[in-house]
This record gives structure tokens, C-alpha cells and sequence, in this order.
């Protein structure tokens, strides 16, 4: 298991080189556009002169940056952790690995493994990037930019995401990766697209400051849910994750890996 | 003087595996101890799922499938300890280095021999720190068979090691193999399409052809035993014993290959029997089988 963890974080340095730039050009145009929202132009914020307050006018703005940061960033790394397996296909290390003195549980065991660093990598940096973001904003204005409330943020997309890497790794094995991937899409956007039909009727249907006001109250009303039955959601991830493993480690028994 | 009993480290008994427009049929193989056993056929004929279904990397129809005598089923970790498998590609990422690739085998096997790689990587002129994408063909064949041997495998499976490898290279890999089968406890099993590379090195031989085993044995008694009668097409008439594996109409006579060398040569004179090589009694197995599919 150790071994093909070693092998995964040398996949994960490889893909850093791209991933790292990524990062930090995402991060400084959010920057650029957060504080040139902040200061009303880029002369006036380069000179220092005026500090306008955020308002209720600029702060959806602000935050719309900053939740987009808070999501590009895991994805990319997702996705990264998700061509840990394509590399493997693309290089015929899946052979390999099968002919080595590795359990079935343990080479399993190391792409969840893999997984979750990369998870953990990702939540650090995107939390690191949207607290860059939201302190050059001057963060006070809106309950929604407060430390507390971006960590909040950032779990809720971690635990998204790590249910959708959850149901994918296992389709991978049983399905290869060019099936693998099609089957978690056509489960990944199928909620997405969902939700993206309910915003464009909410769209037409609020004007501007409403519809954020009314995405803030939904946000609210998620949130609390989210907190009140906190312990049965990890109780619940945890048993999902279990059963995530099990069906990966039978397929991959099975060879289903093509 | 008695004679030792030789033991058999792989052996299977009626394997049979079936996909899309291919089926191993019924193949029963014993390789012995301490032997380099060839293992060939045409592309396609099997080899190269024989060898997954030996390493348990595919499910079985059905079939037994023991190597040093313990099931793949229960005893597949100690078992893979003890193998170094070589493919005709490499199969590690290109980006990594030697270094890593040791690294990560050292996690992976317990008995793992880091200054045994290092010796290998400076006899095959291999560079510790450069990514092996880099590195051609024979160079990464080289690579695996470094790591193969690293670890103190008591069996290489070999799957076409030496195709597409320039001769000098090809010689030098066989030398390796050579090298290892002097240790008694040292066995190998080679598959390839390159007759002439088996020729000169196992010491035994299995033709597979269409998913079905057509000859299997000690080189030297096949070679003993098969030959070439070559005669004109007249006299190829009188000649259809039970001995006789297949007949080849030529435009100039007839070849006829026979597996009782012995009995041809009292019937029909040494002028007409010749030595066959390996390569052309394959052929002539090959040619029975599809003339056999034919009718």
C-alpha cells in the first residue's frame, strides 16, 4: 500500500507543476478584480488614496469571487487526484500493479488514501486563497465573508466532492476509466443541471439584489440543516465511504478494471 | 545414481477462459524447476493471457492454476513475492526515475535488494536520476528486468521481453536470462514470438495456437523427434503414416513434417529426412490447425 502511495504522490508532484501556477493566477485575478470592486477603480487602489467600505451593491460580487475560488480550486485538485488514474492507464501501470506482491485492499486502500490528500491539499489551499480574498475585500460587511462562515463554505464543497470521488473510484474499477468517468458525470450533472434549470427560473423571476438576498436565505436555511444533523452526516459519509471502499476492492478482485 | 524428481513450478490443468471471439481451450501446462520454459505462438494464439491467468490478474472459466505448488487463489501475495514479471512494455509512469521506481518496490516487497538494484543499473548503463520516458526501448526492458530481479525472484514470467529489441540488445537480455537460471532454485518462463531466441535458450517448449496447446515438451526431444521429409509430389503419396503431422505442397515437392524422426529415417533414408528447426515445426502445427479448420 505504502508503495503505490509513494507512487500516487510522485503522480501528485508531477501534477503540482501545473496545478500550483493554476492556483496562484486564479487567486491573483480574484484579487484584482475583489480590490478593484473594493477601491471602485485600480488607479485609486494602486495609489491608496480612497478606501470605499463594502456595500450591499458590491458585496454579492465579492462573494460570487469568492465562492467561485472556494470551488475552482478543490476541483482542479479533483480532478488532478481523478488523473492519478488515467496516468496510470496511460502509462500500463495498472498491469503492473497486479502483477506485484500488493493486496487488492491495499492498492484500493492507497488510491482512497491518495484521494484524501489531495482533498486535504486542496481544502487548505482553497481556504487559504478565499481568506486572502475575502481579508483584501475588508471582510466585515457581509456575515457571509467571516472566517467561520468560508470554513463552513469549504467544508460543504469538500463533503460534495468527497461524495462524488465516493461514488466514483468504485465505477472506475468496475467500469475502466473512459466508462468510469462518463457514468460519475452523467451522476454529477444531473443534480447540477437540476439546479442550474431551478436558477435560471429564479433568475427571471428576481431581480438582482432579491435573488441574492433569496440565495443568502436558502444558503442560511442549508446551513442550519447542515449543522443540526451534523453528527449523522459524518456518521452517514463515514458509512457511504465503508461501502464506497467495499464495492471498489470487490471489483477490483474482480479485474473489472479494462 | 538416482534420479531426482523434478518438481513442477507452475502447473495448470484445464484452464479455460473465454471473451469476445477468443477461448483458451483446456490449456494444461507444467513448467519444471530450474528450466527456462518457452512459451510460443503466433500474436494472438493466447500467450499473453495465459500469462494473466497465471498471475490471477483475470477471472477463470475454469481451471487449476498452482505455481511452487500453492493455490493463486490463497497464497497469491506469498506467491508474487517470489515472481518478477517483465511485459513487452514498461508500464511505469514515464516521468519517474529509477530512484523512485526503487523506492516504491522497496514498500512493496519484503525482500527487496536495493544494492542489488544499484549493481544492476550500473552493469545495464542505466542513469539513477533520469526519467525512464526517456529511455528507449532496450533500456526500459532492461529496467524491468533490473526491478524483476531485485527483489530475489525465484521465477521470471517473461512476456515477450525481446520483441522489437535491436540484436545486440536481444543477446545481451538473453545472457541475463542465462545468467539467472544457473541457480538450481531459478526458473523462467518465456513467452515470445522470436523462435530463434527460445532456440538458444530453453531448455523446454510449448506451442499455443488459437487458444489451445499443440505441442508441449523438452526442446531437445521435440527437436529429436519432429523432421522434415522432402520429397516430390509423386512420392508424397506413400508417405502417410500415423507419424505424419502435416504435408506442404510446394511448387518444386513436397514438405512433410513427421513426429517420429526415427521411424522416418529407417522408412524412408536419411536423404530424404532432414532436421526441422522449431520454427518450422511450429508452422507446420499452425498450417495442420488451420487446414484442420479449413475442413
Amino acid at each position: 500500500m505504502r508503495g503505490l502511495y509513494y507512487k500516487d504522490m510522485c503522480c501528485l508532484k508531477k501534477l503540482l507543476h501545473t496545478m500550483i501556477p493554476v492556483c496562484i493566477a486564479t487567486l491573483i485575478f480574484a484579487l484584482l478584480v475583489v480590490l478593484s470592486i473594493r477601491y471602485g477603480n485600480m488607479g485609486r487602489m494602486l495609489s491608496g488614496e480612497v478606501e470605499e467600505a463594502i456595500n450591499e451593491e458590491n458585496a454579492p460580487v465579492i462573494l460570487f469571487y469568492i465562492i467561485g475560488i472556494c470551488l475552482l480550486i478543490p476541483m482542479g485538485f479533483f480532478v488532478d487526484a481523478l488523473r492519478c488514474f488515467e496516468m496510470d492507464e496511460q502509462a500500463g501501470f495498472e498491469k503492473v500493479v497486479r502483477t506485484l506482491s500488493v493486496k487488492a485492499a491495499d492498492a484500493v486502500t492507497a488510491r482512497y488514501l491518495t484521494y484524501l490528500t489531495f482533498g486535504a491539499i486542496s481544502m487548505g489551499s482553497s481556504f487559504l486563497s478565499a481568506a486572502i480574498v475575502a481579508a483584501s475585500a475588508g471582510a466585515v460587511g457581509i456575515e457571509e465573508l467571516s472566517m467561520k462562515k468560508l470554513t463552513q463554505l469549504i467544508l460543504v464543497i469538500a463533503a460534495v466532492l468527497l461524495l462524488f470521488c465516493g461514488i466514483q473510484i468504485p465505477l472506475f474499477y468496475a467500469l475502466g476509466k473512459k466508462k468510469g468517468t462518463v457514468a460519475s458525470l452523467i451522476l454529477f450533472l444531473v443534480p447540477v443541471g437540476l439546479l442550474y434549470l431551478k436558477f435560471i427560473t429564479l433568475l427571471d423571476a428576481l431581480p438582482g439584489m432579491e435573488l441574492f438576498r433569496y440565495l443568502m436565505e436558502k444558503f442560511r436555511e442549508g446551513r442550519n440543516i447542515v449543522s443540526r444533523y451534523l453528527w449523522a452526516e459524518v456518521v452517514g459519509m463515514v458509512l457511504f465511504y465503508v461501502i464506497s471502499y467495499g464495492l471498489s476492492v470487490r471489483f477490483y478482485r474482480k479485474g473489472g478494471r479494462k | 545414481m538416482g534420479s531426482e524428481k523434478e518438481v513442477n513450478v507452475i502447473e495448470i490443468h484445464n484452464l479455460n477462459k473465454s471473451y469476445d471471439g477468443f477461448a483458451l481451450q483446456s490449456v494444461d501446462l507444467q513448467v519444471t524447476a530450474g528450466r527456462i520454459h518457452g512459451f510460443i505462438g503466433q500474436n494472438g494464439a493466447g500467450k499473453t493471457t495465459t500469462i494473466k491467468a497465471m498471475l490471477n490478474m483475470m477471472p477463470l472459466n475454469a481451471g487449476e492454476i498452482k505455481i511452487f505448488g500453492k493455490d493463486f487463489q490463497k497464497d497469491e501475495q506469498t506467491i508474487k513475492e517470489d515472481i518478477g514479471v517483465v511485459f513487452d512494455e514498461m508500464g511505469f509512469h514515464e516521468f519517474m526515475t529509477p530512484k523512485q521506481i526503487a523506492t516504491m518496490m522497496s514498500y512493496v516487497y519484503a525482500n527487496w535488494d536495493g544494492e542489488a538494484f544499484q549493481k544492476y543499473l550500473t552493469r545495464f548503463g542505466l542513469p539513477l536520476k533520469k526519467p525512464c520516458g526517456k529511455f528507449s526501448r532496450g533500456m526500459r526492458m532492461k529496467l524491468q528486468i533490473a526491478v524483476a530481479l531485485s527483489h530475489h525472484a525465484k521465477l521470471l514470467i517473461l512476456d515477450e521481453p525481446t520483441s522489437g529489441l535491436d540484436p545486440v540488445v536481444r543477446n545481451e537480455i538473453l545472457d541475463i536470462f542465462q545468467e539467472f537460471i544457473v541457480d538450481e532454485d531459478h526458473s523462467i518462463f518465456l513467452s515470445s514470438h522470436i523462435i530463434s531466441d527460445l532456440e538458444r535458450i530453453a531448455d523446454e517448449i510449448t506451442f499455443i495456437d488459437k487458444g489451445r496447446i499443440l505441442l508441449s515438451g523438452e526442446k531437445d526431444t521435440i527437436l529429436e523427434e519432429h523432421a522434415i521429409i522432402r520429397c516430390g509430389k509423386k512420392e508424397s503419396d506413400d508417405i502417410n503414416d500415423d507419424c505424419v503431422i502435416f504435408k506442404r505442397m510446394e511448387a518444386y515437392g513436397c514438405e512433410i513434417l513427421v513426429n517420429d524422426a526415427d521411424a522416418a529415417r529407417k522408412k524412408w533414408g536419411d536423404a530424404l529426412v532432414e532436421p526441422a528447426t522449431l520454427e518450422e515445426i511450429m508452422l507446420f502445427y499452425v498450417a495442420r490447425e488451420n487446414g484442420k479448420a479449413r475442413l
